[in-house]
Parts: C-alpha cells; sequence; structure tokens
C-alpha cells in the first residue's frame, strides 16, 4: 500500500504541475496581449458565448459542487440533490437579466447604479459587498484546498509529508494556492482567469463524465441496480433514496424544532436559488463578451454544462455510496468531502488494478485541485477589479485616473485581497467549507440583489437606497449568523458534543436557523426600498435612458 | 474613463410620452419594454413556483415522494429530474422567444437610433 500511495503523489504532483505550467503560459501570453483596462478587466470584451458558456461553468462549479455535493450524496442519499437542484434552477434567474447586466455596465457591479445615481457613495457601497462577499467564498474556497491536500497525501491523522505534519502541510497548501492565484490575476487579468475556467471546466466535465461512465458500466447500465446497491450499502435501506436525511428531518415529540429544520431548508433554497445572479464573480463574466445578446446565449449554454453535470453528480453519489460505503467514505472525512477521490480510486482499481486506481485517484484529485485554484483567481480578479475601478479610480480619484495606473492598482489589490485570505483561511481551517458557500450566497442575495433588481426595474430607487439596501443586507446577513446555532449554542441531542464554532461556554445563540437567507433576504430589500423612499433624490430620465440602453444596448460599450 | 454616462447631469422631468432618445419611438419602446416584462415575469414566477412546490412535497409529502414506480426509482427521484428538464426547457423557450418577439424590436429601435448590428 505504501508504494501504491506514492505513486499516486506521484502522478498527482506530476498533473497538477503540468496543469499548473499550462495555465501559467497562459498568463504569460495573457500579460502580453493584455494592454489596457478593457483588456484587464473584461479580457478585451473578444470572447465567444460558447467560451463564456464553458467560463461560467467553470466559475460556478467550485470544489463544494465537485466534492462536497457528492459526497453530501454518498452519505445522506437524496438530500444531497436538493442542493443541486438549487443551484441549477438559480441560472433561470439569471437568464433574463444577464442581457441588461451586459448592455448597462462595463466592468463591475457598481457600474449599473452608478449609471443613473451619485457615483462615489454607491460605488463605494457596491466595493463593499463585491469584497465582502468574495473574501468569504475565497475562504470557503482555500480551506477547501487545504483540507484535499493533506487528505490526498494520506496525513490528515498524523503522519508527515517531506518534514511537515498534516497541520503545517495544510497551511503550506493554502499559502502556495493563494500565491499562484495572486499571480494569476497580476499578470494576466481577466484573459488569463477565462482561460483558465475555460480549461478546468473541460477538465471537470471531462472527469465526472467518465467516472459517471464507469459506474454505470459496474451496475451494467441499469440506473435502478445502481440505486438499489447504494440503498443497501447505506444500510438504511429505501429511506436512503428519499427526502428527509439531512434536511427538514422531523424530530419525534418537538414540534419546535421540527420547524426549524423545515424553514432552515427554505432558508438554504431561498438562498441558493437568488444568491447566483448576485455573485459579483459570475456578474464581472457578463462583461467579457461582446454584447447583451451574446451574455443571453452564455448563460443558456451555461445551463446546459452546469446541469449536465449536477445530474452526474447523482451518478458519482450514489456509486460511491454503492461502490465504497458510506462508512469508509465517513472515516476518511466525516463530512463526505473524501467520497469521490475515493469513488476514483475504486473504479481504476475495478479497471486496472493498482496501477489504475494511482493513475485515477491522481486524475481526479488534479482535477479538483484545478477546480479550487480557477474559483479563487475570478474571486481575487472580481474585488481587485472592484477595488481598482470604483475605490480607486471613481473615489479616490474623481474618476480622472489613467488606465495604467488603475491597472497597477488592480493588480497591488490582487496581492492585498490573496494576502487577506490567506491569512483568514489559515486561521478558518476548522470552518466547515459548505456553510461557509452556503453564507456567501446568503449574504450575496440580501445585499446585492436587492441592488441590482431595483436599480434596473424601480424608478423611484436612489443613492440612499443602494446604501440602505448594502449596508442593511450586508449586517443583518452577518448579524444573523453571528447569532446563529452555527456560531454558538449547538450541542448534538443525543450525545452532547459541541457542534458550533465557539467553545460551548459562551452561547450567543438568538437566531434558530443556520442559513439567514430567509430574513436577511427580504431584509435586504426593505432596507433598500425604505432608504429610497426617505430620500427625495429621483432622476426619472437617467431611469428612462438605462432602460432603453438595457434593452437594446443603444449606447452600450 | 471620463467616457462614460458618468460625469452628465440628466435632464430633469421629461415629459411622458417624449421620445427618449432622438429617433427612438416611445409606443415603439413601450411594447419591448411590455414584452419583456412579460416574457421574463412569466419564467420567473414558472421556476420559482415549481421550484418551492418541489421542496414543499419534499418536507411535507414525503409518503408520495416515496411511492416506488419503477425498481429503486421513486416520485422524488423523478421529480427531481423532471426539475432538471424543465430548467433545460424554460431555458430554450424562453431564448427562443427572446430572439422571435423581443428581439426585432430591440434592432428597429437601434436601427433608428443611428446603431448597426445586435446587441
Amino acid at each position: 500500500m505504501t508504494a501504491g500511495l506514492d505513486a499516486v503523489h506521484l502522478w498527482t504532483i506530476g498533473l497538477c504541475g503540468l496543469f499548473i505550467a499550462v495555465t501559467l503560459g497562459i498568463t504569460v501570453w495573457a500579460r502580453r496581449s493584455t494592454r489596457g483596462a478593457v483588456d484587464f478587466y473584461a479580457g478585451g470584451r473578444s470572447f465567444g458565448s460558447t467560451q463564456n458558456g464553458l467560463a461560467l461553468t467553470g466559475d460556478y462549479l467550485s470544489a463544494a459542487s465537485f466534492l462536497g455535493i457528492a459526497g453530501l450524496i454518498a452519505l445522506r442519499g437524496y438530500d444531497g440533490f436538493l442542493y443541486s437542484i438549487g443551484f441549477l434552477v438559480a441560472w433561470l434567474l439569471v437568464l433574463p437579466m444577464a442581457q441588461l447586466m451586459r448592455n448597462c455596465g462595463r466592468f463591475t457591479m457598481a457600474d449599473l447604479p452608478a449609471f443613473r445615481m451619485r457615483r462615489m457613495r454607491v460605488r463605494l457601497a457596491c466595493t463593499t459587498s463585491t469584497v465582502a462577499v468574495s473574501v468569504v467564498y475565497l475562504i470557503a474556497q482555500m480551506v477547501g484546498a487545504g483540507a484535499l491536500v493533506t487528505m490526498l497525501l494520506g496525513i490528515d491523522h498524523g503522519g508527515t509529508f517531506l518534514g511537515m505534519t498534516g497541520a503545517q502541510t495544510r497551511t503550506a497548501a493554502i499559502v502556495l494556492v493563494g500565491v499562484l492565484m495572486v499571480v494569476y490575476v497580476m499578470y494576466g487579468g481577466m484573459k488569463a482567469a477565462t482561460w483558465l475556467q475555460i480549461i478546468k471546466a473541460g477538465l471537470l466535465l471531462t472527469a465526472t463524465a467518465l467516472m459517471t461512465a464507469l459506474v454505470l458500466a459496474v451496475f451494467d447500465f441499469d440506473p435502478s441496480a445502481l440505486l438499489e446497491s447504494a440503498a443497501a450499502a447505506s444500510g438504511s435501506g429505501q429511506a436512503f433514496l428519499e427526502p428527509g436525511r439531512h434536511f427538514a428531518v422531523e424530530v419525534a415529540g418537538d414540534p419546535v424544532q421540527t420547524l426549524v429544520n423545515r424553514l432552515d431548508l427554505f432558508s438554504l433554497g431561498m438562498a441558493l436559488v437568488l444568491g447566483t445572479a448576485a455573485l459579483p464573480h459570475i456578474l464581472i463574466r457578463f462583461y467579457t463578451v461582446p454584447d447583451g445578446r451574446s451574455a443571453r446565449t452564455s448563460v443558456k449554454r451555461t445551463i446546459l454544462l452546469v446541469g449536465a453535470f449536477y445530474l452526474m453528480t447523482l451518478a458519482l453519489g450514489f456509486g460511491a455510496a454503492a461502490l465504497v460505503g458510506p462508512e469508509a467514505i465517513a472515516a476518511q472525512d466525516p463530512s463526505g468531502n473524501a467520497a469521490v477521490p475515493q469513488l476514483a480510486a475504486e473504479l481504476g482499481a475495478l479497471v486496472a488494478g493498482p496501477v489504475g486506481s494511482a493513475v485515477m485517484l491522481a486524475f481526479v484529485s488534479a482535477v479538483a485541485l484545478a477546480t479550487i485554484l480557477a474559483v479563487i483567481a475570478s474571486l481575487t480578479l472580481a474585488s481587485s477589479s472592484s477595488m481598482a475601478h470604483d475605490f480607486f479610480g471613481h473615489i479616490l480619484m474623481w474618476g480622472r485616473s489613467k488606465e495604467s495606473q488603475e491597472m497597477a492598482v488592480a493588480r497591488l489589490s490582487a496581492v492585498l485581497v490573496g494576502a487577506l485570505a490567506i491569512f483568514l483561511a489559515v486561521r478558518a481551517q476548522h470552518l466547515n467549507v459548505a456553510f461557509l458557500v452556503g453564507l456567501a450566497f446568503a449574504i450575496a442575495a440580501s445585499a446585492n440583489l436587492p441592488v441590482i433588481v431595483l436599480t434596473l426595474f424601480w424608478r423611484r430607487f436612489n443613492t440612499r437606497g443602494v446604501e440602505w439596501g448594502v449596508y442593511g443586507g450586508l449586517g443583518s446577513s452577518l448579524l444573523l449568523v453571528l447569532l446563529s446555532p452555527v456560531v454558538s449554542g449547538k450541542t448534538h441531542p443525543e450525545t452532547g458534543a459541541n457542534l458550533s464554532l465557539l467553545p460551548s461556554w459562551i452561547d450567543i445563540q438568538v437566531f434558530p436557523l443556520e442559513n439567514p437567507g430567509l430574513v436577511a433576504i427580504p431584509l435586504g430589500f426593505a432596507f433598500a426600498i425604505i432608504g429610497s423612499l426617505l430620500s427625495r433624490e429621483s432622476d426619472g430620465d437617467r431611469f428612462d435612458r438605462m432602460r432603453l440602453r438595457s434593452l437594446t444596448g443603444i449606447g452600450a460599450s | 474613463m471620463v467616457d462614460y454616462l458618468e460625469g452628465t447631469t440628466g435632464r430633469r422631468g421629461a415629459q411622458r410620452g417624449a421620445p427618449v432618445a432622438p429617433g427612438v419611438p416611445e409606443a415603439r419602446f413601450a411594447v419591448l419594454r411590455r414584452r419583456y416584462a412579460v416574457h421574463s415575469g412569466v419564467l420567473v414566477v414558472l421556476f420559482l413556483g415549481w421550484y418551492a412546490a418541489y421542496l414543499l412535497l419534499s418536507v411535507f409529502a414525503r409518503d408520495l415522494m416515496a411511492l416506488r414506480v419503477a425498481g429503486a426509482v421513486n416520485v422524488g427521484l423523478l421529480l427531481g429530474i423532471a426539475q432538471f428538464a424543465t430548467t433545460f426547457l424554460l431555458a430554450w423557450v424562453f431564448v427562443r422567444c427572446a430572439e422571435r418577439r423581443l428581439d426585432p424590436i430591440a434592432d428597429e429601435l437601434r436601427a433608428g437610433a443611428g446603431e448597426v448590428g445586435g446587441r
């Protein structure tokens, strides 16, 4: 087994090295062909809608989707599926808005409200929420990268690698991933980030399709046999294939807890469906295509690719339950993040013995690392664009900055955001990845979505409305998380073990739900509307021009 | 950066019914706005309603979701797959309708405003 593990390490390091070498090559090329702000922020607006559809898919499918959802299905059965459905249908909200957002903006989310309101104040608000959402999402991805690396090296339960312990390797992995992402963004800008996403989406879809085909082949292409076998291996029989083992759990004799569990599922569903349209790194991707109609077409392509991917995770999750078994998965990682790599090793062994096992495990691990690397590069780009274009360019320099100055600041911001994310991720290594991603979606939906929707469709919306919406939505979602069972006061009903972040003697839990979406998103909209009504500022003429531009593209750049 | 529309002060209190931009008749633009509102409104209501119905069924109708249809495949799995199918279908229909009913008017308005090509 030791020899096999070594082969896996060599293959994994080799494949990851190949991916990094290719992407760094692209970064060097992108740096040479990046001449101005349009190239740096928006990749020259020259990508086609199929390319952008792939890039959006790459941006959207993070490690939480690839490892997390399949793992949840493998451990909890049907309920993992509820996540993937929420993540997919959310794109139907992006579809009608993509063209409008593309036509009205240039580089960042703040361009939308800045079109019709007091520029500096709305830009400051939008920069704040862009950086907040991106950093939370970044921490989630980097914590995932650290956990993945230690797990792949087999040193998460003791043991050393190159003389480093598990914790040190984890930290080293986070720092290495962070430095790489800063290099991609600093040198390559949006062109490098987009090609990184396209390559990664291709690799991810190939790996998933290959594993799905192998899983189905094991069961003679009979889905029912696969499900039957997964249910038998799970130890809970048919209940494994039915809803209710993870979300909205019914607690006998405790109607209040049952209600809370149900509301938590609706809260998560709401955050997933409404958050996607408001993620800053997804939004800026629409500026890489030449016009609004290409943005719309690229969303159509993305829906097909993302949908195909989530359908395949169903086969991966149930396949892992049937072939690896929930005990082995939970023994490696209690939250199930290791299910997909374990399934890959199992499938490889079935096809070509120990060598096949090593190659498959290495391939899937390299794809998972590529996935994380690509997503964090896009997140860093979204925040550094906003800091350079909105904060430096329009607030500090009053909109009179030179393009070269702005791009220098964008590169510097990438270093700052990268350093901040590395620091926070190293400190937050014990946080659950899926929780952080759900939190990022909830913050995006409560702080950004009201601003985007009301800017596009409400004549009376104004500067104070934007400020109240962003700060109110951001503040209430963060406050509700602080007061939620995730942070304190949650214990295991039977064993009494502490399940929260803080030690058990601190109990500030007031809010019962784990995901703040159900309350914070309506609050975000309410703040935005009340703020607008409290200010007399209103410019119907600018709104008319914005609406004309958003629907027809007249005057759009 | 300064070439962006920012920095110009808007003309306040424009007359209703007056053209929003030179060469763009308000009546035609109103048709485009209305059609866009109907198309996207129908899309959003349909998908949110259907998704909410699915979530509610998975919480309150667990006996129905557990009903076996063929082999190990139950109603819950089929409804989940149906969410995927309807998402693909709705996306395809929305884009097709937009290309047939919205884009021609947008092109007409763009031509009137002296801009070429589709956006």
